[in-house]
Order: structure tokens, then C-alpha cells, then sequence
């Protein structure tokens, strides 16, 4: 293999373990601070595709720059969605047991599918880079498109970002706090309810960011709500349940295996991923890195 | 012969020392006490005979055998059975049924997918029931009961594998005076008439010293005192230890 | 010695799901006869599907495994009978009882690995191997027709037709949910609730944990391929959409809506989520997954124990009160979540 084609495969590779990045860190999240498997958690980044086709599809899209502002805008509003959804069906739920809490995004995976369906409609959506991002770049010979580099880069700034929350915030150690004594946290004085329902936005904010990105070179359905969760949950339980260095090592791990299937076996390259969570389990029970936020 | 003997049994958590070095032996057929203050290592003993955690050094013999580190469920049917200081029962069975269950598992039925098989375990566990006084609150959904009937429903679940040695964690806490005393006969009736030896740890003292042949006062990880209560209430390092503390004895 | 009667409780709670069975099958024989053909095909389809939900919640209502993969079996369960035939020109009675054998070994496999694990990992475990054979079934495409499934007349003449299916359909179905009362009745019925009340205690009294985890998902996959093969006498195709994680979501979605702590609840739950899907929302699908979405919503939130649950509940007087204690004899003890 030349190295050009080698070097394609890897920023392929990462192009994809960047967009799995930013689902897969809101999922451990979720799971490491609420305990909570989040089924739905794909429909955030399905909602940031469609509200980002909306917003660009709108008469408003010539004279501003509409990508850009989408990628603020839109994670604020799905975050907010995510809001209603934790306050109005997660909250009650909390303590009660695991398997109804399942149960009850898997039933938020079928309502936002819906909702979306009546929204935008069955068909196929897409949108186009941004043309400041567009074309490609050489290098060595090869040539990869600038988007993905973007993509890159977005999943870079969100992962140090995160970083600086948890290690260097106060929020960020009251989320860590959760994990290993949530009474204890409460007794402290911290509002845990407000902390949840914070740290579920942030999961959704990450996974709309994803969203919004992936729109410009990825097919907008609704089919995208559980195209990239059983990735995700991969992702996940490779890097072990509330680790986010972890969920990083992961997406790249299935990012690269994604690819290498792809070109080597490209009828089986999806059941790599399937094989490599069920070897990365079967050898080590608690995931690479181990449960516990870090 | 001793049923359980206990040598030079260590549990150290990095620096720390847990258990340091306990040694004592438990008669047949006897009630035997292990008291302390908070903190003195009396659950870590228990988890480490029990097999729930593994000593650091030292053995634990059963009727004369090495067991040391075996798992629960395998000391469980060597005939050392331990009944949990927090109550640690099935919530949503029936007090019948939760005492059936350990009947079966006793008696290695647990796996039969044959439905009739089921008598047999209800019939014991009815005679079981009526010997602690259960019997009235046998259909009764087990997280619905009283502190003091689940601490005795607690109990009941160790018995039912017929245990040559039963381990009691803290049997009466957070019981009423009345519930005490019915737990204080119960243990009582099984040493008489079911050959179980019980091994417990308590905080009370009236109860202890009330019921035990023998006690083991453990201290910081150590044992300061072992033998008949009257020897081991005059001990003067018992005294001392306990001079202190007689508010959170 | 006190002598113990049996309370009218316990003896309702032996009889009442037989006979329930007993009535319920007498019934949809009877009505074979004058309903349309449409009916017939649903009831098929309710039966088949219930008997996946019933096995499913052995472990999910009864064991408290949350399995997000028990498709594998029902699609291995629809594959032998379509590739037994496509590939082999096997006949469909052997096929018929190689299924479940299939679905349990498949189980051994699957579940001496996954049930090492955690919970949450066990769900995801469970949901990655769903979606594993899926994608096989999906690829293979010499031996599996891939994306096509396969079609043909695999069934036997003799109940590929409406009425003899569902006749042929209702027999095995009604025998396997006896079997499978019967276990929920035995001692090991009693081990895998004290499993899913206390694994601590239950193994603390004596109990190999692992090994009757192990069981009874064997037993659980064995009945749910059972199903995948009675769905095939009914839609006469297999395809891979049978085995991926969504289809594994649905006989957990019909325990709760009918009630996870009931024995029948998974049936009744596989009525209400077929007759929705069906007849309720035909007119518009893209409005089923809204509904279905509220539904369950709305279901986890305010009647967690399902259908079952909230009429055990309204037990009282009369009919009701009646019926509500025959069902009563098939729960396994929940109280309101």
C-alpha cells in the first residue's frame, strides 16, 4: 500500500472516529454522571442534521452566514430539547429501575422519530459545505477534502474543551463528584437535579455539534437517530462506561477498524466493529479503560 | 471438636491493617460473640471467614478443613452460612418463597424445571417458618414487613441451609426492645434444637453478655480478650478499651 | 404443628394462566371459522410474536436480564426453516425442532460471554451481537440472499393456508407457553426471580449464579428461535431485518405495555402493539412511531406494570375482580414501580 493511500485510509479513519467522538462523549457522560443508558441519544444527532438543512434550506441562507451560525445555534436548541425531554421523563424516573429507564428513551428515540418524520418528512435531505471549507488539499501526492480536516479540528477543540471542564472547573468536579458519591454531593449542597439535567444537555449538545457537522457530507433521514448510536455504544463500552479518554481511544479504534474493513472486506466491514466490542469484552469485562469519569 | 478455627488472620488495605492477626476458635454447639467498638475490624472478620474478601495472610478451618478464600456460595454449602448486618433479603418474594428458595439451593434444586418439585421445598420451608414465628406473615411480600420481621426473615435465609455455623452480623440492630428479645430466644432455641452453632458480632451488650459462652473482644484489628463472658467482663484491657466508650457500647 | 391450607390465592395462581390459555385457544379456534382472512393473518402473527415476547421476558420479567439481542434466536429460529428448506430441501417438520435446538446453542454461545459481564454492558453486549448476525444475514449473501431474504413455499402445503396456519400456529404456540408457565412455576421459576430481587443473596444461600443466568437465557433462546420459526409459517419468508436490534427491542416494548411481572403480559402486550401497528395506525405509518413513542412514554411513566399491572390493581368486585384474580395467579410479585 502506498503511502498516500495509507495516509487517506487514517484521516478517513479519524474523520470518522471524530464525529463518533462527539456522540460517544455525550453517551459515557450520561451514563457515568446518571447512570443512564440514553437510546435516544442518536435523535440529538439527528435533530442537529435536520434543524441545520432547515436553517440553510431558509430564505435567509444567501445573504448570511448560515453554517456558522447554525453550529451555535443549532446545539443550543436541540440542548434545549434535551432539556424538556430530562426534566419532563427522565427526572421521575431516577432511582427507579434501570430497564424502565431503557425503556423510557426508547420510547424518546420513537417520539423524536416521529415528531421528525412530521416535521421534515421521509425524504432524503442534504446540504452543501460551506464553500470556506471546501476543496481539497495535496499532500504526499494524495488529496483529502478540507471539510474533514474541519471535522477534525471540531472534535479536537470539543475534546480539550471537555477536558478544561472537568479537570479545571468547579462544574466539571461536581460532575465527576456525581459519579462516585451522588448523596454525598447533595448533603454539600449541590443542586444534583440542576447538575443532571446539565449534564444532559451537554451530552446533547455534543452529539447536535456532531450533527450540524456531519450534515454537509452525510444523507439527512431520520434513519440517523440509530445509524451512529450502535457505533457509539461500541465506542463506549470499548473505552468503558463514563471515560471519556476512553470514548476518545475508542472512536478511534472503531473509527480506523470502520475503515479498514471498508477496504479490505467491504462486504463484513460493519461486523469488524460488532467483533472488536465483543474480543474488547469478552477479554477485558469492564472495557479498555474501566468504568468512572475521567 | 472446634467447628471454626481462625489463625493469625490478616487484612491489610494498602498500610492499613483491618484485621491484624486474629486468632480464636468457635466450640460446637456454642454461642460465640465477637465485640468491639466501631471500627475494630469486626465486619472485615466476618467478610473475610465468609469468603467475601480474601486475607491478606492466615487461615480459616471448618470442621478442620482449609477453607480460606473460598467464594460465598461455596462456603454456604460447606455449612457456614452468614445472615447480612444490613438486611439483604428479596423484596419482592414472599417470605415463603424467599425461605424456599434457600431450601432449594440447599438441597440443589434450584435448577429443577419441574413445577411439582416445588412441594418438597414448601414443606420445609412452612416447618422453618413456624419454628421462628414467621408462619403468620408466610404470604406476605417480603419488603412489606416490619424492621424486626425482616431482620428475622434475615436470619431465617441463613438457617434454612442448615448451617452446622451460623454468622450473625449485628443481628439486633435497630431493633425494638421487644424484637430484640424474640430474636435473643430464637438464637437461643437453634443452638438447642438444631445443632447450629452461632458465631455473632454485636454492639449490645445486654444481649451479648446475656446469651454468649464465649466472646472474643477485638480491638483496632486485634483480639485483647477471648473466653467466658465473667472472665472477659473483669479483663482490665477490656475495661479500659471499653471505659471510653461505654456511651457507643 | 400448624397445618397449612391452601389460600383460594394459590390455587388461583396454579390454574389461572391454563385455563386463561385453555379459554383463549378455544376461543380463536372457534372464531377461525366466520372471521376474514385478515383476522386470521393477525392472529398468527399476535401468537408468534407473543410466544418471542413471553420467552424474552423470562429473562427480562422474571431473571431481570435486560437483553436487547434475543433476536438472534427468533431470526436463527425464521433462517433454519428458510435456509433448511432453500439450501437443503429439508423437510419443515425436522427444521420445526431443530429451530429451538439451534436458538439454545446459539444461547450457550452467546451467553457464556456475554453474562460474564456487567448489566449495562450485558444490554449492549446483547444489542451488538443482534446487530453482528444482522449484518451477516445481511451480507452473506450466497448463503443468506442477503438483503433479499428468502422466499418461496417453505411452508408444508397443508398450513400454508389461513385457517390451518393459525390452527397449526396456535397449537405450538399454546404448547410452548405451557412449557414455558411451567417453568416459571418450578424451582427454578422461584431462583430466577430471587436472581432478579437479590443477586447477592441468592448466591450467599448457596446459588452458581453464572450458571443459572445460563439457563435461562439457553431457555429463553431456545423458545424465542421456536417463534422465529412459527413467524415464518406465517409471513412464508425470512429476512434479515428479523435479526437486528430494533426487532430485539420489541418483545421487551410488549412485556412492559402488557406487563413485564405477569406471566401473560407479554401477550397481551403483543395484541395491543400488533392491533396498534396494524389497524390503529395503518392509515398514516409515519405516524406509528410518534404514537408508539408517546405511548411508551406515558406507559413507563404512569403504569409501569402494563396493562396486567393496572388491572390487578382494579381487582375488586364482580367480573373484573374476578378475571383480575384468575390473572393474578400469573404474576410474579411487583409492586407498583
Amino acid at each position: 500500500m502506498t503511502s498516500d493511500i495509507l495516509l487517506t485510509q487514517i484521516l478517513s479513519g479519524l474523520t470518522s472516529a471524530s464525529l463518533l467522538f462527539l456522540v460517544a462523549t455525550g453517551l459515557t457522560l450520561l451514563f457515568g454522571a446518571l447512570q443512564i443508558i440514553n437510546i435516544a441519544h442518536g435523535s440529538f444527532y439527528m435533530l442537529g442534521a435536520f434543524i441545520l438543512a432547515s436553517m440553510l434550506g431558509s430564505s435567509w441562507a444567501a445573504s448570511l452566514p448560515m453554517f456558522w451560525i447554525a453550529l451555535v445555534v443549532v446545539p443550543l436548541v436541540v440542548a434545549a430539547v434535551g432539556v424538556v425531554m430530562e426534566v419532563l421523563v427522565l427526572r421521575p424516573l431516577y432511582g427507579k429501575e434501570h430497564l424502565l429507564q431503557l425503556l423510557a428513551t426508547f420510547g424518546l428515540l420513537y417520539l423524536c422519530n416521529g415528531v421528525a418524520l412530521k416535521i421534515w418528512g421521509g425524504e432524503f435531505r442534504s446540504v452543501s459545505i460551506p464553500a470556506v471549507l471546501g476543496g481539497r488539499f495535496q499532500f504526499f501526492g494524495g488529496t483529502f477534502p478540507v471539510y474533514n480536516l474541519f471535522i477534525m479540528g471540531v472534535a479536537v477543540t470539543v475534546g480539550l474543551f471537555l477536558w478544561w471542564l472537568l479537570q479545571r472547573t468547579q462544574l466539571g468536579w461536581r460532575i465527576r463528584a456525581a459519579v462516585e458519591d451522588r448523596e454525598m454531593l447533595a448533603v454539600a449542597g449541590v443542586n444534583v437535579r440542576m447538575l443532571f439535567t446539565g449534564v444532559f444537555a451537554l451530552g446533547a449538545v455534543l452529539a447536535a455539534i456532531a450533527g450540524v457537522v456531519v450534515g454537509p457530507i452525510g444523507s439527512i433521514t431520520t434513519g440517523l437517530s440509530t445509524q451512529i448510536l450502535v457505533e457509539a455504544f461500541i465506542v463506549v463500552v470499548i473505552g468503558g462506561l463514563g471515560s471519556i479518554p476512553g470514548a476518545a481511544v475508542g472512536a478511534i479504534i472503531i473509527g480506523m477498524a470502520e475503515t479498514a474493513g471498508v477496504l479490505w472486506m467491504p462486504e463484513f466491514a460493519s461486523a469488524f466493529i460488532y467483533v472488536a466490542m465483543i474480543l474488547v469484552l469478552a477479554l477485558r469485562p469492564s472495557g479498555l479503560m474501566g468504568a468512572g469519569i475521567r | 471438636m472446634n467447628v471454626l478455627t481462625v489463625d493469625g488472620l490478616v487484612k491489610a488495605f494498602g498500610g492499613f491493617r483491618a484485621v491484624d492477626g486474629v486468632s480464636f476458635e468457635v466450640e460446637q454447639g456454642s454461642i460465640h460473640a465477637v465485640i468491639g467498638p466501631n471500627g475494630a475490624g469486626k465486619t472485615t472478620l466476618f467478610n473475610l471467614i465468609t469468603g467475601h474478601l480474601r486475607p491478606t495472610s492466615g487461615t480459616v478451618l471448618l470442621q478442620g478443613k482449609d477453607v480460606t478464600s473460598r467464594p460465598p456460595n461455596v462456603m454456604s454449602r460447606r455449612g457456614l452460612t452468614r445472615a447480612f448486618q444490613v438486611t439483604n433479603i428479596f423484596p419482592n418474594l414472599t417470605v415463603l418463597e424467599s425461605v424456599e428458595c434457600a431450601i432449594d439451593a440447599r438441597k440443589r434444586m434450584s435448577g429443577s424445571l419441574l413445577p411439582w418439585r416445588r412441594r418438597e421445598g414448601r414443606e420445609e420451608a412452612l416447618e422453618l417458618l413456624d419454628a421462628v414465628g414467621l408462619s403468620e406473615m408466610a404470604e406476605t411480600i417480603a419488603s412489606t414487613l416490619s424492621h424486626g420481621d425482616q431482620r428475622t426473615l434475615e436470619v431465617t435465609l441463613a438457617l434454612a441451609t442448615r448451617p452446622q455455623i451460623l454468622l450473625l452480623d449485628e443481628p439486633t440492630a435497630g431493633m425494638s426492645p421487644w424484637e430484640t428479645e424474640r430474636m435473643i430466644k430464637l438464637v437461643r432455641e437453634l443452638t438447642r434444637s438444631r445443632d447450629v452453632t452461632v458465631l455473632f458480632c454485636e454492639h449490645d451488650m445486654d444481649t451479648v453478655f446475656s446469651i454468649s459462652d464465649r466472646l472474643t473482644v477485638m480491638h483496632r484489628g486485634r483480639v485483647i480478650a477471648d473466653g467466658p463472658p465473667e472472665q472477659v467482663r473483669a479483663d482490665e484491657q477490656v475495661i479500659s478499651v471499653y471505659l471510653g466508650r461505654k456511651e457507643h457500647a | 404443628m400448624t397445618v397449612h391450607k391452601p389460600s383460594a390465592r394459590r390455587v388461583g395462581e396454579f390454574w389461572g394462566v391454563p385455563v386463561t390459555l385453555a379459554l383463549g385457544a378455544a376461543l380463536i379456534f372457534a372464531i377461525s371459522f366466520v372471521v376474514p382472512t385478515t383476522w386470521l393473518f393477525f392472529l398468527q402473527k399476535v401468537l408468534a410474536l407473543g410466544l418471542f415476547a413471553v420467552a424474552t421476558n423470562l429473562l427480562v420479567g422474571y431473571g431481570g436480564m435486560v437483553s436487547f439481542g434475543q433476536a438472534v434466536f427468533y431470526g436463527l429460529g425464521a433462517y433454519m426453516i428458510a435456509l433448511g428448506w432453500q439450501h437443503y430441501g429439508a423437510p419443515f417438520w425436522l427444521l420445526l425442532m431443530l429451530a429451538p435446538l439451534l436458538g439454545a446453542l446459539a444461547a450457550l454461545v452467546i451467553g457464556a460471554l456475554a453474562l460474564r459481564t456487567r448489566e449495562f454492558y450485558f444490554a449492549l453486549l446483547t444489542l451488538a451481537f443482534s446487530q453482528l448476525f444482522y449484518t451477516i444475514a445481511n451480507k452473506w449473501y450466497d448463503f443468506t440472499n442477503g438483503a433479499n431474504g428468502v422466499f418461496g413455499p417453505m411452508i408444508p402445503g397443508a398450513i400454508a393456508m389461513p385457517r390451518p396456519g393459525l390452527w397449526f400456529i396456535l397449537a405450538v404456540t399454546m404448547l410452548a407457553l405451557l412449557a414455558l408457565w411451567a417453568i416459571t412455576i418450578s424451582p427454578f421459576g422461584l431462583t430466577l426471580r430471587a436472581i432478579r430481587e437479590n443477586q447477592q443473596r441468592v448466591e450467599a444461600v448457596g446459588v452458581n449464579l453464572y450458571r443459572h443466568k445460563l439457563y435461562a437465557f439457553v431457555l429463553s433462546g431456545a423458545f424465542c428461535a421456536l417463534a422465529g420459526a412459527l413467524f415464518v409459517v406465517h409471513d412464508q419468508s425470512a429476512y434479515p431485518e428479523l435479526l437486528d436490534w430494533m426487532q430485539s427491542g420489541e418483545p421487551v416494548l410488549m412485556a412492559l405495555i402488557g406487563g413485564l411481572y405477569h406471566f401473560l403480559g407479554p401477550l397481551v402486550g403483543a395484541f395491543i402493539f400488533v392491533f396498534a401497528h396494524d389497524y390503529l395506525v395503518a392509515a398514516s405509518s409515519d405516524t406509528w412511531q410518534l404514537i408508539l413513542g408517546l405511548a411508551l412514554v406515558l406507559i413507563v411513566l404512569f403504569a409501569p406494570n402494563g396493562v396486567l399491572g393496572l388491572w390487578r390493581q382494579g381487582g375488586g368486585g364482580g367480573l373484573k375482580g374476578l378475571l383480575g384474580r384468575v390473572f393474578q395467579g400469573g404474576t410474579h410479585e411487583r409492586p407498583d414501580g
